[in-house]
């Protein structure tokens, strides 16, 4: 009897010593992530006073020539120059809206006041004026340096810092790589593309596509 | 035995009654049960001096009882640590709540495009493990039409974001006015802070997860292996409660970067929103934008059933969901003559 006992406690000893030690939880993969992904200061090139633009490399001010030329009809397919420009600003289709036809270095209101490029959002706010009154609150857009109002280091970002004023939609960006969830990797990948899933009342609308999302 | 063994037995035994082969044979036994007990044990030949606390460690105060000194003290072996652990010399200071204010975070769904900036910008601002990876921001990707969160995936990686069919509701720790967590703390870890904040003492919880458990939107996280932090990834800029880096052990979660927030700073997930679809602030300040934002906004909460009163409020404001934007259309249709 004793026997067995010490041959069983010897197998015990021999496993644990032996055996592969304290386990520990699978250590998973870093995230490959750029540091210009999660940049925090990074905001679109605003145009300053007076206006620039590049032209066969050479870096001018817009009087330079439209100081001396003639603009041409007003429609901005028939334009000849600054040609990389596409205009998709909705309905807006006329460059002569937001710019000054008599002076390229400024901006134009309506009632034909002019402003410097540096008050760019008071020309948005012209046609967008319930975003405009969002956006003084901190509603639309983004402050940035404090939550505190009236702090002097919380500075509203300017229209033009998030939005091209020649395509002010935003384009769709590649999103950053899912969690690692260790646990159930394999069976999500296999949910992945299930959509609404099984309780979802939805999923009896899956098929019929006449159908809007419903008041559930 | 038989009776032959019995008798022989007998007859060689000493003056204590033990013979020769019992005493081999029972400490034969008892031997090799101590091997296999002291084998048994053997995970804490792996313990190296890290694993141990110090005294300083051990005989330290909860939070709230620790005056000026303790605290400077706990500061100083915390930096003392992450010196050794990073050759990186921390800024890691204490920062008491500020009077009248109650953060409140809002969130913008017809915003948010799902890109998870705000997911790795926190990661890269609070010292968290990058292997296993611990994420305090959870976007689920939900399909348009139902706030049924059992349909959200959150394992999404579509090519673009976003695609017309879905919207984005990222999730994280809602630092609740009535919370859970705190109530299951069996040693008083977490609480909530006159700020609204619920933060975690690092040094004092035990690592039980009942928390992580109580918590019904999953804002928990528990380190199961060492966080794998290197030099090159750490935030020097620390807080007690919030960023300083953590062991094994212990649970953590979003803590509305109290380090930058309490100093009037903007949380690192609203600073790297590339839509700006994410509003913080003080509630109780009348012309903050997250005040405006209760105000006038369709704001709801996740799980208002299970009542526990969330500080993170979302809603919708757009027209249109973002892949039948009839706008869009009217606008091609008016182009096209």
């Amino acid at each position: 009897m004793r026997l067995l006992i010490t041959l069983i406690f010897l197998v015990l000893t021999a496993w644990f010593a032996l055996g592969s030690g304290s386990g520990s939880p699978p250590k998973g993969v870093r995230a490959q992530i750029a540091p210009e992904d999660i940049d925090r200061t990074s905001a679109r090139e605003v145009m300053g006073d007076p206006p620039v633009s590049v032209m066969g490399g050479v870096e001018m001010s817009c009087d330079a020539c439209h100081g001396i030329f003639e603009s041409g009809k007003e429609e901005s397919e028939s334009r000849q120059q600054h040609l990389e420009i596409k205009l998709e600003h909705g309905l807006n289709s006329r460059c002569f809206n937001c710019h000054s036809r008599g002076n390229r270095n400024k901006l134009i209101l309506p009632g034909e006041n002019e402003i410097l490029f540096a008050d760019v959002e008071q020309l948005c706010a012209s046609c967008h004026g319930t975003t405009y009154r969002d956006w003084a609150v901190g509603i639309h857009g983004k402050a940035r340096g404090s939550w505190e109002i009236g702090s002097p280091e919380r500075r509203l970002m300017v229209c033009t810092e998030c939005h091209d004023p020649h395509h002010p939609a935003f384009r769709p960006i590649k999103p950053l790589p899912p969690p690692e969830t260790l646990r159930m990797r394999a069976t999500e990948r296999k949910l992945q593309h299930a959509g609404p899933g099984k309780r979802n009342p939805l999923r009896q609308n899956e098929h019929a596509s006449e159908n809007s999302p419903s008041d559930h | 035995m038989c009776q032959e063994q019995e008798q022989t037995e007998t007859l060689h035994q000493d003056g204590l009654g033990l013979s020769r082969r019992s005493f081999l044979r029972n400490s034969g036994a008892a031997v090799s049960g101590m091997a296999a007990a002291v084998a048994a044990l053997s995970p804490l030949m792996e313990l190296d001096g890290d694993d141990i606390p110090t005294i300083d460690a051990f005989i330290q105060k909860h939070y709230k009882e620790m005056d000026e000194s303790d605290m400077q003290q706990a500061l100083a072996r915390i930096s003392a640590k992450v010196e050794e652990r990073f050759g990186i010399e921390p800024n890691l200071r204490d920062i008491k709540p500020k009077e009248g204010v109650e953060f409140v975070y809002a969130l913008n769904l017809s915003r948010c495009i799902g890109c998870r900036k705000c997911v790795y910008a926190c990661v890269d601002e609070n010292n968290q493990s990058r292997s296993p990876q611990v994420q305090y921001i959870r976007v689920l990707e939900m399909p348009t039409g139902t706030l049924d969160i059992e349909a959200g995936n959150h394992n999404y990686d579509t090519p673009t974001v976003p695609d017309g069919d879905h919207f984005y509701m990222p999730i994280q720790c809602h630092q609740c006015a009535d919370p859970p967590c705190t109530k299951v703390c069996p040693v008083e870890a977490t609480w909530t802070e006159p700020d609204g904040i619920t933060v975690i003492d690092y040094d004092w919880c035990i690592g039980c997860r009942y928390c992580e458990a109580a918590c019904p939107y999953f804002a928990r996280r528990f380190n199961f292996n060492e966080p794998e932090i290197l030099p090159e990834d750490l935030n020097p800029d620390m807080a007690y409660l919030s960023n300083r880096p953590r062991e094994k052990g212990v649970v953590e979660k979003c803590h509305f970067c109290l380090h930058r927030t309490r100093e009037g700073g903007q949380p690192a997930c609203l600073e790297v929103c590339p839509v700006g679809a994410r509003k913080f602030g003080n509630v109780l300040d009348p012309k903050s934008e997250v005040s405006e934002i209760l105000r006038t906004k369709r704001v709801f909460v996740l799980k208002e059933d299970v009542g526990t009163l969330p500080r993170f409020f979302y809603y919708f404001d757009e027209r249109y969901p973002r892949g039948d934007d009839a706008e869009a259309e009217q606008v091609e249709q008016v182009k096209q003559g």
